[in-house]
């Protein structure tokens, strides 16, 4: 009995003694949100926290993951700082890489892997950025130099340049290429590879839209294309997949579940509370988009290396600094939109609530379009994120699976009749995201003026 | 232990991926369970980094592991088993094999002899054998947790080690 009270008592002090470390941990780490965090300072004091404090970097992954059952998460909370063990014990690789240029593409076509010339510097030169400019800076060089592994399907398309142009491998006006890289692997030799750029900075006659998505940009067609002109093999239930993607969309998740997602822009990503259509994160800091990059630059390289954190955090800063492009359509006066404005005050500001018009996670079940991302065991939550809705009318196809051909036929009921024959991904009905389809035609025309305009 | 050894990752790649040198390996490869027929026409694996099933574009399995030497000697180490283990079970699935050890020089990795200097930090990494993915029961799938458990002799001490629970890779990979 007194051994047995004794050990109790023991293990209540342990615990006791941890609850006061984590929470220690929390106050000196700042995680939980304040008032200042999204301020410039607050943000690079943040950032200085996740480069120089281990016991933030993981409280603040923690904090972060909505669903911690997800493979995504599991995988995140069984290797990412620990310190003694995991991934804090990988090199960190700086990568020499170049954006493919117009030469380059030449020896590409010619059957030539570009070499990556010997004077070529690492990325980063080593000296952390002073002030929020130099981290923007630094993250734009991130965005477009980064290599997400080497892709032999790029450089197939980039050999049969028609095909590649079609799938949205093609250069801007001044020759190269956004989102593919020439780089010196991490075992010495030169390869091409992939960027962010080449899902989220679109080429638009010519000039590179940063954060717009690439939604030509057919993965899946692609890698089909190569593995027939190869002769080489292919999972069959791989290509079958594949072949259900489309321009724009790709399945991304660490699971069995058919959930391709459509490519999303980044316009508001500062604004929203959550990260991917599925709200697989919680976006409580700069720190938790830069936990996001440091392990994505990580696991697309095949789990050998990790990024220097201070480049992880040049690319989330980066993405705060992208501002979307000027509206597609002639601006409207105010007095003009004031009826749709109010409609959606009313129908819509509910879930679509943040500066970015986006918002909280709202149930799948409640939402109903197709629930396989949501409920996936990869980063699914149950949840969806509503989308960001700047620049909306430029937007299309809608939903996180691209389902909905125009921002129309959101807002119809004709989407649900088994007759419709518009949706993105074929004819037959696209149901769920029922909001706004009920409303009378003179109502529907005066909301969709107002989003055209946002 | 003069020599501490810990997995800093693994990651589990496509089935069939392999380089020449696996076939040394000290267990048998798991490569080529898929039958060549299923290849339209195999290309000549020329390459000196192994194209992967029939040449296609490749994704390696591979363990990094970090060692620390408080000895004052070298320190020979080496992979003995390496085997692919159900995470939810512990029951091991299939038997790898590790070659191509490699070492971070600051700036890539290279080739590696084996041999900790003396009071030194490094962090290696070692191509793994593909798992077999079609061999294994159709509830093996991606959304399955596998864990890679690598037995490293140090000076010839055998030292079982269990990397954390893992996923096969996302088909597109971000």
């Amino acid at each position: 009995m007194t051994r047995g009270r004794t050990a109790c008592g023991a293990a209540l002090l342990a615990l006791l003694a941890l609850v006061s470390q984590a929470c220690d941990a929390r106050r000196a780490s700042g995680a939980r949100p304040d008032a200042d965090r999204w301020s410039e300072a607050g943000l690079l004091s943040e950032g200085a926290r996740f480069l120089d404090d281990p016991t933030f970097r993981r409280v603040a992954l923690v904090e972060s993951l909505t669903n911690p059952k997800n493979t995504y998460s599991s995988e995140r909370l069984s290797s990412y700082g620990l310190r003694t063990k995991g991934w804090d014990l990988l090199p960190e690789w700086n990568p020499r890489s170049v954006v493919l240029t117009s030469s380059m593409a030449e020896a590409a076509r010619e059957g030539r892997t570009p070499v990556v010339e010997p004077h070529t510097l690492p990325l980063w030169d080593g000296a952390r950025p002073r002030d929020m400019a130099e981290w923007i800076a630094l993250g734009r060089e991130v965005f477009f130099r980064f290599p997400l592994r080497k892709e032999p399907v790029i450089q197939w398309a980039l050999a049969h340049p028609p095909l590649g142009a079609k799938a949205g491998v093609r250069p801007a006006a001044d020759g190269s290429y956004p989102g593919v890289v020439a780089f010196v692997d991490t075992r010495g030799e030169s390869q091409i590879g992939m960027t962010c750029a080449i899902c989220h900075a679109d080429v638009d006659h010519g000039l590179v839209v940063v954060g717009q998505a690439r939604r030509t940009f057919d993965f899946g067609s692609l890698r089909l294309a190569y593995h027939a002109d190869t002769k080489t093999f292919v999972e069959a239930d791989l290509a079958r997949r594949m072949r259900t993607w489309g321009p724009g969309r790709a399945d991304v998740t660490e699971d069995d579940e058919e959930d391709p997602v459509a490519i999303p822009d980044l316009w508001g990503l500062r604004h929203q509370t959550f990260l991917t259509q599925a709200g697989t994160l919680q976006h409580t800091g700069v720190a938790a988009l830069a936990i996001r990059q440091e392990t994505q630059l990580l696991t697309s390289n095949h789990h050998a290396v990790r990024p220097p954190r201070e480049l992880a955090l040049a690319l989330a800063f980066f993405l705060y600094s992208i501002r979307p492009p000027p509206r597609a359509l002639a601006e409207t006066h105010p007095s003009d939109l004031a009826p749709g404005r109010a409609i959606f005050a009313r129908r819509c500001a509910s879930c679509h609530s943040n500066a970015a018009w986006g918002g909280d996670l709202v149930p799948a079940a409640e939402v109903d379009t197709d629930r396989a991302l949501a409920n996936g065991a990869g980063r699914g939550t149950g949840h969806y994120r509503p989308a960001a809705l700047v620049r909306v009318a430029s937007a299309a196809p809608y939903f996180h699976d691209g389902a909905v051909a125009t921002l129309e036929d959101v807002l119809s009921s004709a989407r649900f009749d088994v007759t419709y024959a518009r949706g993105f991904l074929g004819p037959g009905p696209v149901g769920g995201h029922a909001y706004g389809t009920e409303l009378p035609p003179a109502d529907r025309d005066a909301l969709l003026k107002f989003l055209r305009a946002l | 232990m003069p020599v501490s050894v810990a997995i800093a990752s693994a990651h589990l790649g496509a089935e069939g991926c392999t380089h020449d040198e696996s076939s040394g390996g000290t267990k048998s490869s798991a490569a080529g369970s898929v039958s060549a027929t299923k290849c339209a026409t195999p290309l000549p694996d020329a390459s000196p980094q192994g194209t992967g099933l029939c040449g296609g574009p490749c994704d390696f399995s591979s363990a990094q592991l970090s060692f620390v030497s408080a000895s004052p000697s070298t320190t020979h180490v080496q992979i003995g088993d390496v085997a692919l283990l159900d995470a939810d079970t512990g029951m091991e699935l299939q038997a790898l094999s590790a070659y191509t050890p490699l070492v971070w020089d600051g700036t890539q990795y290279s080739p590696w002899d084996e041999n900790v200097s003396p009071f030194s930090q490094i962090k290696t990494s070692y191509t793994l054998s593909p798992p077999a993915w079609s061999m294994l029961g159709p509830s093996f799938t991606y959304s399955h947790q596998y864990q890679v458990r690598i037995t490293v002799l140090v000076d010839g001490v055998a030292l079982p080690l269990e990397s954390p629970p893992l996923t096969r890779p996302a088909r597109l990979s971000t």
